[in-house]
């Protein structure tokens, strides 16, 4: 029987980066909309709300405006100013699994770099940076 | 390690996660597993002895049914697009579309995230194994990336400018999308488990891609060359603007094009394809999210279902008969497509169908799913 050769040191940490991230942001989110339930209060937007609003047909724009105190969308980095709140909680979670291909983009690149891949690395920076600036809401085209 | 690897060979999968529970990857399965258990049906019973808070309209059951509802359909979707290998975004936003009345919006924002989290994680175990080549994932994400975030800006703009009308032509198009997916599963698609790449040229050849695994099956180290990857870049960017606009993923045709076009041997493809659909929508979900598209407790349950279903999937695959499942995708798809035409058309001001047709349809696709799955038992 030959030999199995050993996958190379990038696959590995990129594969677990986007693995852990992905587990640790279900179970977040498991968790956050139980919170959310409980103390209805402690929300930026009313989960007593939200459902039936989207039910209806409603436009994610009128859901905030209707359920939210300040009458408006918070932002998709909301949860860093209310990471006390349920739906602080869960959108920390969500940010969380959508934003875990930048780290193992960036790191794995990082692995290139040193093995002196260096067409690889700049693909790989590439990549981190259009999720980055996604994120940012930087790359728009409205 | 010879131990362990004889050991897995003999023992049923639950079999062997249950006597190795504490190590990972069976612990994090478990606590998962658990805790989604725990949240969605035993928070769920919990609630119905919650009182309505002060100035609501709704119990707290109400909400907890929605959201354990959410997640079991997720979970349910996630399994069944696991077990096909097309991700879970092909199913979730056509069956949201023709049979909800939610904003489309929102359905295609939390169709990527249904489409994305299967194949996210399974990424840790195939990375391990040598199967998945982070090269050929990045060099198809170059030209997916960006093909996702236009597609999923373009659906932005279109919802904005073209109100109910745009959204009767988006379930219209997607309609006929899944009608050609229909009739791409039957034909089986033109997949060769490990092509023979006769000529490598240049610009692949620049890029350096293959990476030598040890194929189980064969019991052997396989190294494979790829050809055409120009060729590759332009299908992904137009599958990947396809799968943004949609919202839908793109995990029924990025695996069979690195297969047909590339070259790539099939379970190389399916791994990088997996893992380059849940990389390249991480680009792609940010403007849903920056558009305020994302509603935490309604997007949560189906991320989570996802990655529980997509965690069970990958594990039920092992046993299971492909083609069976293909054939209850096709009966999914074909109801789903009549469906999204019918809602399509009616919000166009076309025609309105009683609910006895969609059901009396519905009975069609399921006795066509049993005449296919009846006549493959009987070859």
């Amino acid at each position: 029987m030959e030999e199995r050769p050993k996958p190379p040191l990038y696959n590995i940490v990129a594969g677990d980066i986007l693995y852990w991230l992905c587990i640790i942001a279900a179970i977040i989110c498991m968790i956050g909309p139980c919170i959310s339930i409980l103390f209805p209060e402690n929300n930026v937007a009313n989960p007593y709300k939200i459902f039936d609003l989207v039910w209806k047909g409603e436009k994610a724009e009128k859901i905030w405006v209707e359920t939210t105190k300040e009458g408006k969308y918070p932002g998709p980095h909301f949860w860093i100013k209310n990471i006390t709140k349920g739906d602080g909680i869960t959108q920390l979670g969500i940010w969380l699994g959508c934003s875990c291909a930048l780290p193992a983009a960036f790191i794995s690149g990082l692995i290139f770099l040193f093995k002196r891949e260096w067409i690889y690395w700049l693909i790989s920076l590439w990549v981190s940076f259009m999720i980055f600036f996604a994120m940012l809401g930087i790359i728009e085209m409205e | 390690m010879k131990k362990s690897s004889a050991e897995a060979m003999a023992l049923p999968w639950w079999k062997l996660a249950f006597k190795n529970w504490y190590k990972p990857p069976w612990l994090e399965m478990f606590v998962v597993c658990g805790l989604a258990i725990v949240v969605y049906i035993g928070w769920l019973l919990l609630s119905m002895a919650l009182e309505t808070p002060p100035g609501e309209t709704r119990s707290p059951f109400y909400i907890s049914s929605w959201v354990s509802g959410l997640f079991f359909i997720s979970l349910g979707v996630g399994f069944l697009g696991t077990l096909c290998g097309i991700g879970g975004g092909v199913l979730w936003s056509p069956i949201a579309m023709a049979f909800t009345p939610m904003d489309s919006v929102i359905i295609r924002a939390s169709g990527l995230i249904v489409a994305m989290f299967n194949g996210l994680v399974a990424s840790g175990p195939l990375a391990r194994t040598g199967m998945l080549n982070l090269k050929l994932v990045f060099f198809a994400l170059l030209a997916y990336g960006l093909g996702a975030f236009s597609g999923a800006q373009g659906a932005i703009y279109v919802a904005k400018v073209f109100g109910k009308q745009g959204e009767g032509v988006i379930r219209v198009i997607l309609s006929l999308i899944m009608l050609f997916l229909v009739f791409y599963f039957i034909k089986g698609g033109k997949k060769i488990e490990y092509p023979e790449v006769k000529k490598v040229d240049k610009f692949t050849r620049f890029f350096n891609i293959p990476m030598p695994y040890y194929e189980e099956s064969l019991g052997k180290v396989l190294h494979y060359q790829l050809r055409l990857g120009w060729l590759l870049w332009i299908a992904v960017f137009i599958i990947g603007t396809i799968g943004g606009f949609f919202g839908m993923g793109a995990g029924w045709a990025i695996g069979p094009s690195m297969n047909v076009i590339l070259g790539a041997p099939l379970k190389v493809a399916a791994a990088a394809s997996m893992t380059m659909l849940g990389m390249g929508d991480c680009i792609g979900v940010w403007p849903y999210f920056i558009a305020g598209a994302m509603i935490p407790i309604v997007v949560a349950p189906l991320l989570a279902g996802q990655v529980v279903g997509g965690i069970l999937g990958a594990y039920v695959l092992v046993g299971m008969r492909a083609v069976f499942v293909r054939f209850l995708l096709i009966g999914t798809l074909l109801f789903t497509s009549f469906g999204l035409f019918t809602k399509g058309a009616e919000l166009l001001g076309w025609f309105k169908l009683p609910i006895q047709v969609r059901l009396g349809w519905l009975l069609v696709c399921a006795a066509l799913v049993f005449w296919l799955i009846a006549r493959e038992k009987k070859r």
